[in-house]
C-alpha cells in the first residue's frame, strides 16, 4: 500500500510534467527524487505548491564537480489512495542544476510564493547561487566582515573530485 | 576589605551575557531565579544593566559578530567586576571549535575568574562557580 | 511577589543591529525588518568534518530547548540514507524522550509568555513544573538537557523497567497542573483581552508561508509531522492532533497546553506498551546516497538532509529549524498592531528566546531608535496592569 502511494505520486507528477521531468527515482516508500531544468523550475514549483497543495519543506544547495545544484523538498500529505487513514507521507525532492558554472544562477520562485524568500537569500549567502527576480535580495545571515566572494559551503577542487568518484545523486544533466 | 568589595561579596549583582550558542546555558542561568534554586536567597540578583553588574556570567562560543559587543560591555562594566565563564562553549568553544563563524574562546577577550564546565552545567554548578569567583576575590584582598 | 524579573541576555548598546526591527508610527507598528545570522555558527560546514555519530552530538547543540528533536531528525536522515532498520524498543524510547522534551519546551514557553504579559506567577510556576520533567530526564538520560540518547540505528541508552513507575508518576503529577493552567487561562478576562484577536494568522496565511508547528495548528490546519509522516512510535499509540480555529495568540497558547496533555498520554502509553528487546541495530556504515529525516519538534518540523559518498562522514548536511519558516509570518501578524502587543506576538511563534530580546522599535520617519526590548516588555506588562485595574481582577495566585 505505502509504496504504491510513492509510486502513484511519482507517476502523476511525471505525467503532468511530461518531457520537463528529466528523471524520476522512487528511492523507497517515502522518498521520490525528480530532476527538472532551471527554465522549467518555476512552473514545477507552482504546480507542486498550488495545484498539488504540497508543503515546501526547504531547499538544500550543493556543489558538485559539474556545477551547483539545488534540491527543493516538498511534503505530500495526501494520505492513502482514498485520502484517508494515517498518512504515509512522501517527501518529493526536485533537483535543479543551476546554469552559469562558477557563477550559478537560478530563477527565483520567491517573487510568487512567499515561503521561498528566506531560503533563496540563504543559498546566496552560503553558496553564491543568485536567484533572478528575487524581490528582496539582501543578505540573510552574512556577517558584515565576510569578503564579497566568501561562500562558506563552497568546496575546493580536490574535495569535489572525491564526491564525483563516489557517484551519488542522479545522473541528469552534465 | 574595602566597603565596595564587602558589599559585592555579600550580594553580587550578576549580568548575563550570551555570545552565541544553543542557549541551554542561558536557560540554566534563568533557572537560578526559579523557586527550586532561588539564588535571591543568597543575595544574588540579576542586574538589568551592565553598569550595575558585579559579576558577568558569560555563556556562548563567541560568535564573531559578538566580539566587539562583548569588548564594549566589558569597558562599560564598573570595575572590579568578576567574570564567570559558563559551559563548554565559553571554556573552549565546545563542539563549535574550528567553525568559520566563531572567534576565539571568551578568555582571549575578557579576564575570566572562574570556569564552570558542563554542557550545560547544572544550576548548582553555576552557583558554585560564582562562589569560587567570590572566594578568589576575597583571597586576593 | 518580587518586582519585574529582567530576563536577559540584554545588550543595551545602541549601535548593534537588531534581530527584529519594528518600524513604528506612534503606537502602531507599520513595518518590520527581520535579520538573522546572530547565531550563525557554521554548523552545516562543521558537520562535513565530523563522523556520522559525532554529527548527532553536533546537531544536538543547535538549540538547547529542542535538544532531542534535531538528533532524532538527524538519525532518521542517516537511516534513510543507509536503509537502516531500527528496533521497536528504540522507537518507543525515541517517542518518550521526544514527548518529554515537548513538555519541557512548552512549559518554558508558557513561563516566558507569562513574563511578557506581566504574569510573573505563571513564569515561576511553569518553570517549577518544568523541573519535574528535567528531573526525569536526569534520571533516564543522565543530563537535564542535551540527553545524548540518539544514534543511527537506535538509541544509546535503555530505559530500564524500574524507572517506569517514576515516569508514570511524573506524568500523573503534570496532567492536573496543565489542566489548572488551561482553566486559569480560559477564565481570566485580562488574558482574553491581551491575547484574543491579537496577532492573527489565517489558515491561508500559514499555508502561504509554509509555517510549522503550533503556529499552524492554531490557525485550524491539522498539520503535524508525527501524524502526516509517521515515525518513531507515533503510529503505535493513540493520540490526536490538536488544532484551534482562531489563529490568534490565545489559540497558540491553548494549542500548546492541550498538546502537553496529549504528550503526557503518549509517554504513558509508550512506557506501558514497550516490550523488552534490542535498542540498537548497530549499523557499520552509511552507504552512498541521500537521506531525509524530519521530526515534529516543539516549534514545528525540523528537517535534516544528508548526503553520503560511503565514507564515515557526510559530504553535505543541511539543517532547517522550524523557526526559519515561522519567522516570516511575523510580517503578517505584527504589522498593523500596537507596540504593546509586539512582544507577545513575536513570542507566540516560539522562536529561539534569545532572539526575541534583540528587538527594537524605530520611528519610521526619523529612523531613530525609540524603544528597546526591555521597553517593549515593560509596555506589555503595563498594559496588563491597566487592564487588570479596568476589569478589577488580581494576578492569579494559582
Amino acid at each position: 500500500m505505502a509504496s504504491m502511494t510513492a509510486e502513484k505520486i511519482a507517476g502523476s507528477v511525471r505525467e503532468r510534467l511530461g518531457a520537463k521531468c528529466l528523471d524520476c527515482t522512487v528511492r523507497n516508500a517515502k522518498r521520490v527524487y525528480i530532476g527538472v531544468a532551471p527554465k522549467d523550475w518555476p512552473e514545477t514549483a507552482k504546480y507542486l505548491c498550488i495545484d498539488r497543495k504540497c508543503r515546501f519543506n526547504i531547499a538544500s544547495g550543493y556543489q558538485t564537480p559539474g556545477g551547483f545544484e539545488v534540491l527543493y523538498h516538498f511534503s505530500f500529505n495526501e494520505g492513502d489512495e482514498n485520502g484517508e487513514g494515517p498518512r504515509t507521507g512522501v517527501v518529493l525532492s526536485v533537483r535543479v542544476k543551476a546554469d552559469g558554472g562558477e557563477n550559478p544562477v537560478l530563477p527565483s520562485v520567491g517573487k510568487d510564493i512567499k515561503a521561498f524568500n528566506f531560503i533563496e537569500r540563504e543559498l546566496y549567502d552560503l553558496l553564491g547561487i543568485r536567484f533572478e527576480g528575487h524581490p528582496f535580495p539582501k543578505p540573510l545571515l552574512r556577517a558584515e566582515d565576510w569578503p564579497e566572494d566568501f561562500f562558506p559551503l563552497r568546496r575546493t577542487e580536490k574535495r569535489a573530485e572525491l564526491d564525483y568518484k563516489a557517484g551519488c545523486g542522479t545522473e541528469s544533466g552534465p | 576589605m574595602g566597603l565596595k568589595l564587602k558589599a559585592l561579596a555579600k550580594s553580587p549583582w550578576v549580568f548575563h551575557v550570551s555570545t552565541g550558542s544553543c542557549n541551554n546555558c542561558d536557560i540554566e542561568v534563568l533557572d537560578l531565579l526559579t523557586p527550586r534554586f532561588d539564588v535571591e536567597r543568597f543575595g544574588v540578583l540579576l542586574a538589568g544593566s551592565v553598569r550595575h553588574a558585579d559579576c558577568l556570567l558569560v555563556c556562548g562560543a563567541m560568535n564573531r559578530k559578538c566580539i566587539p559587543r562583548v569588548k564594549k560591555l566589558w569597558e562599560q562594566a564598573a570595575k572590579p567586576c568578576l567574570v564567570v565563564a559558563i559551559g563548554s562553549c565559553a571554556l573552549g568553544q565546545g563542539v563549535f571549535r574550528g567553525s568559520y563563524a566563531m572567534g576565539e574562546p571568551v578568555d582571549k577577550y575578557l579576564p575570566v575568574h572562574a570556569y564552570v564546565p558542563g554542557c550545560p552545567p547544572k544550576p548548582e554548578a553555576i552557583i558554585a562557580g560564582v562562589v569560587e569567583a567570590l572566594k578568589a576575590l576575597k583571597k586576593k584582598e | 511577589m518580587k518586582s519585574i524579573v529582567p530576563i536577559g541576555p540584554f545588550h543595551p548598546l545602541q549601535e548593534e543591529p537588531e534581530h527584529f526591527r519594528l518600524h513604528v508610527d506612534g503606537e502602531t507598528v507599520v513595518g518590520l525588518d527581520i535579520e538573522i545570522g546572530y547565531n550563525h555558527r557554521g554548523i552545516e560546514k562543521l558537520a562535513e568534518t565530523k563522523t556520522w555519530e559525532q554529527v548527532v552530538f553536533l546537531v544536538e547543540r543547535i538549540c538547547g530547548i529542542c535538544s532531542t528533536s534535531h538528533p532524532i531528525a538527524s538519525v532518521q536522515a542517516m537511516e534513510d540514507c543507509g536503509n537502516v532498520e531500527v528496533p521497536e524498543r528504540a522507537l518507543y524510547i525515541r517517542s518518550i524522550v521526544g514527548e518529554m522534551e515537548r513538555l519541557h519546551s512548552h512549559l518554558l514557553w508558557l513561563g516566558l509568555a507569562g513574563h511578557f504579559l506581566g504574569y510573573n506567577t505563571v513564569f515561576m510556576w511553569a518553570w517549577k513544573h518544568r523541573e519535574i520533567v528535567l528531573d526525569l530526564f536526569e534520571k533516564i538520560c543522565g543530563n537535564r538537557n542535551h540527553y545524548a540518547m540518539m544514534k543511527p540505528g537506535g538509541v544509546r541508552k535503555d530505559i530500564p523497567d524500574k524507572f517506569a513507575p517514576e515516569i508514570l508518576a511524573g506524568m500523573d503529577e503534570l496532567i492536573p497542573a496543565l489542566e489548572m493552567y488551561l482553566g486559569a487561562v480560559s477564565d481570566d478576562p485580562v488574558i482574553h483581552a491581551r491575547t484574543k484577536g491579537i496577532g492573527v494568522l489565517t489558515a491561508q496565511d500559514v499555508l502561504d508561508y509554509c509555517a510549522l508547528g503550533p503556529t499552524v495548528r492554531a490557525s485550524g490546519v491539522a498539520q503535524d509531522v508525527r501524524w502526516d509522516h509517521p515515525h518513531a512510535a507515533y503510529d503505535r499509540v493513540d493520540w490526536k492532533v490538536i488544532t484551534h480555529p482562531d489563529g490568534d495568540v490565545f489559540a497558540k497558547a491553548a494549542v500548546r497546553v492541550l498538546e502537553m496533555i496529549e504528550s503526557c498520554k503518549i509517554v504513558k502509553q509508550c512506557v506501558e506498551k514497550m516490550k523488552p528487546g534490542p535498542i540498537d541495530s548497530d549499523p557499520k556504515e552509511i552507504g552512498p546516497g541521500e537521506g531525509i529525516g524530519h521530526y515534529e519538534a516543539p516549534r514545528g518540523e525540523t528537517f535534516h538532509y544528508c548526503r553520503s559518498d560511503g565514507a564515515n562522514r557526510p559530504v553535505r548536511y543541511k539543517v532547517r529549524a522550524p523557526t526559519f519558516m515561522n519567522l516570516p509570518t511575523n510580517y503578517t501578524s505584527v504589522i498593523g498592531g500596537s507596540i504593546t502587543d509586539a512582544t507577545i506576538i513575536l513570542a507566540a511563534i516560539d522562536p529561539c528566546y534569545c532572539c526575541t530580546e534583540r528587538t527594537a522599535a524605530i520611528d519610521y520617519r526619523s529612523g531613530e531608535r525609540v524603544l528597546g526590548a526591555k521597553d517593549l516588555i515593560r509596555l506589555s506588562q503595563e498594559k496588563t496592569r491597566r487592564l487588570r485595574r479596568e476589569y478589577g481582577v488580581e494576578e492569579p495566585e494559582l
